[in-house]
């Protein structure tokens, strides 16, 4: 078998047993440890295509393998807080073969078989059946997202009705896309025009572009903070590299009269709402879901900018938002030990409780908010020299966006340093394990010290980050001046 | 007992224009009712009308592949609601209490739910909505028809697509939503069926499908509440 197909057939082949052993503690821990190893593998395989499979084509490329990287240890750090998570919750950290959370249950196998679906949609050269591989691993995520939850279903069926729509619109324009290349490659505008409508509307859908943006804040509102997390790292980051691969693939697709256009003013109107409604939640779920979102309109902002540093920026702003959000997730899930809500009016007060938990929680928001000494700051900074020199109005929208993530943020800032916390009712079932005088757990501490430290330390270096990132950036030809 | 062949040699008998009919009342009940069973119906229904109209489109085989899909998803979604329906089953006196209700419509009670209707997405409200549909429909059908299809299917193709969007925006409910997502997937697949070629797509394309058909059974038992219990 070629080495890159065991990065499907690893987490695919190993789910299994990990479904076998999800009520107890060492499912979690297999888990965890195929999905280093996947990471370690994904990092050293050698690209090139892999293999011809029904005369379409399955290749490794310097893009995906990267992506995959990231995708392979943001989920290993979520696997092992889970499972850290669950065991500071049952009070049995001497106990280690003890029984998981219940999000971990369908958690485990379910992101195990979706990253291997994952791998093979970034395999397949073909954006059809990429496509449908990205569905199939979309359809498993709908578990994942309502994981035990009873009471709402919004966020799963949003998510799931949004990315089922867009595959018929990829079929399409991958149908489109193989007539023109049997045709002999001559595409004339308007049929360019017309692909790239297919491929735009389709990449709107999965990238939560303003309007349809309903499954990525309903997911983070919804869905507990690590399997949100995980929706939210990997969906967007395997969508990303599909559609760089595309215009890779296809150049003549940026010679549409729109797209790139189209993609500019989606990432900045993503970006602008994105932020101005972060600055008035009342959550920190609420809230991560909009940076979310406004981190994803400024990478979709600069694919539309385009030039020469683009892919590396992306590179750079998708490593520093999963980094973000594992560090936001962490700390929110424990905070989840003390407070049976992140709202702010049930965390007042939680910075002189869980002090790491709630610096972790505002370092990973300004860093989505791409603030100065954060690692976001060099990826924001780059697109918004981009952006003044294509048109300096993106820049106020940009600005605008950013700030109101950043204000939400120290709003949920003077929350935790408030005095009066309320005791109510839990609004969220998952979270009813309240472990009233915990401190804060020490390999989750750990977790949070490391990541938050890696944050601060590449916003003062980021050549760190920018550096290794280089060679990736080099092996994918972009065309868009 | 008549063969396959046979079967599929009747059904041609059934026109485009016939076709076009029956989708047009399959989705509008898909629109307009919330009874689950009606809605099952309904989309089976719907997947048996365009396995007709693909029959003489592409290869038979590939147009009994389609149907057999629908009737794959039908028992799923069956079984999902089955699994938390509760409520007793219809009688006399609730049947005439509902044919009273057919009366006050302008009084915001939904005939069809059984529920008084206080929300913006009622009974009239839908009626009206599919009737502007119609309109619209029509008004595309004739002006962006869709290359290499017949009038009637551009119709039927454009009718399932936005009567399916519509029932996905004006409900939450995952049975009555995972209704309007097929609607919509539906006629996309009486489009695609004839343009696509490579049996690998098709193949792939009708296994998600059923894997949508099972997590929309999934949420529809998470949900449990929502499912309705009338005729």
């Amino acid at each position: 078998m070629p080495p890159a197909l065991w990065l499907v057939a690893l987490p695919i082949g190993v789910a299994p047993i990990v479904y076998v052993l999800r009520r107890v503690g060492l499912g979690a821990i297999v888990a965890a440890i195929i999905t280093f190893l996947s990471a370690w593998l994904a990092a050293n395989l050698p690209t090139g295509v892999v293999l011809n499979l029904l005369g379409r084509p399955i290749a490794l490329d310097a893009l995906s393998q990267t992506t995959l990287t990231l995708v392979f240890s943001a989920t290993s750090i979520l696997f092992l807080t889970l499972t850290l998570l669950s065991v500071a919750q049952e009070k049995r950290v001497t106990h280690f073969g003890k029984v998981t959370g219940q999000e971990g249950r369908v958690f485990y196998p379910a992101a195990l078989i979706i990253l291997g679906l994952f791998v093979a949609a970034s395999l397949s050269r073909h954006l059809g059946i990429t496509a449908i591989f990205i569905e199939l691993a979309a359809i498993l995520m709908v578990f994942v997202i309502q994981t035990q939850r009873l009471e709402s279903t919004r966020a799963a069926l949003r998510f799931l009705t949004l990315v089922s729509l867009a595959t018929p619109i990829f079929l399409l324009a991958a149908w489109r896309i193989d007539a023109y290349q049997l045709s002999g490659g001559i595409v004339t505008l308007a049929e360019i025009d017309q692909t790239a409508m297919l491929v735009g509307i389709g990449f709107a859908l999965w990238l939560a572009v303003v309007p349809f943006h309903g499954w990525l804040t309903s997911t983070a509102t919804e869905s507990a903070p690590i399997t949100a997390v995980f929706v939210l790292i990997t969906f967007p980051m395997v969508v990303f590299s599909t559609l760089i691969n595309l215009f890779a693939d296809l150049p003549w697709l940026t010679n549409s009269t729109f797209l790139m256009n189209a993609i500019l003013i989606a990432g900045v109107a993503t970006a602008f709402v994105g932020g101005v409604w972060a600055s008035m939640q009342r959550g920190f779920s609420e809230l991560m879901g909009y940076a979310a979102l406004y981190n994803i309109g400024c990478t979709l902002a600069l694919l539309g900018l385009g030039g020469q540093a683009a892919v590396l920026t992306i590179l750079v702003n998708l490593t520093v938002r999963a980094l973000a959000l594992v560090l936001i997730a962490v700390s929110t899930s424990t905070l989840y030990l003390r407070v049976a809500s992140d709202g702010f009016s049930y965390v007042n007060g939680m910075v002189r409780e869980m002090p790491l938990a709630a610096a972790g929680l505002i370092i990973g928001g300004l860093t989505l908010a791409g603030t100065p000494f954060t690692a976001g700051f060099a990826p924001y900074w780059q697109l918004l020299r981009s952006a003044a020199a294509n048109n300096p109005s993106w820049v106020i929208f940009l600005v605008l966006g950013g700030l109101g993530v950043a204000v939400g943020y120290l709003r949920g800032l003077w929350a935790l340093l408030g005095s009066d916390r309320r005791v109510e009712r839990a609004s969220k079932p998952f979270s009813t394990n309240i472990l009233r005088n915990s401190q804060e757990p020490r390999f989750l501490m750990i977790i949070i010290i490391v990541v938050a430290f890696i944050c601060i330390l590449t916003g003062l270096f980021p050549n760190l980050l920018i550096d290794p990132l280089r060679k990736t950036a080099l092996h994918v030809p972009w065309l868009i001046q | 007992m008549p063969t396959l062949l046979e079967i599929l040699d009747q059904l041609k008998l059934v026109t485009y224009e016939t076709a076009l009919l029956g989708l047009f009342i399959t989705a509008s009940v898909i629109l307009l009712f919330k009874d689950w069973r009606i809605l099952i119906l309904a989309l089976l229904a719907q997947y048996v009308l365009v396995g007709i109209i693909l029959m003489r489109l592409v290869r038979p085989d590939i147009a009994v592949l389609k149907i057999l899909i629908g009737a794959f998803i039908c028992p799923i979604l069956f079984l999902s609601a089955r699994q938390i329906s509760v409520r007793p089953s219809l009688n006399v006196e609730t049947w005439s209490f509902k044919l009273g209700r057919w009366r006050d419509l302008s009084g915001g009670v939904s005939a069809l739910t059984g529920q008084y209707s206080s929300t913006p997405t009622g009974l009239v409200f839908r009626i009206f909505v599919g009737l502007i549909m119609i309109l619209v429909i029509l008004t595309i059908s004739s002006s962006f028809p869709l290359p290499g299809s017949a009038a009637t299917v551009t119709t039927a193709v454009y009718w399932l697509v936005v009567s399916g969007l519509v029932t996905l925006m004006i409900t939450e409910d995952p049975m009555k939503a995972g209704h309007g997502l097929f609607t919509v997937l539906v006629g996309f697949d009486l489009y695609y069926t004839t343009l696509e070629n490579s049996l690998l797509l098709t193949g792939l394309w009708g296994s998600v499908t059923l894997l949508i058909a099972l997590a929309v059974g999934y949420l529809t038992v998470v949900k449990g509440t929502g499912l309705e219990e009338d005729a």
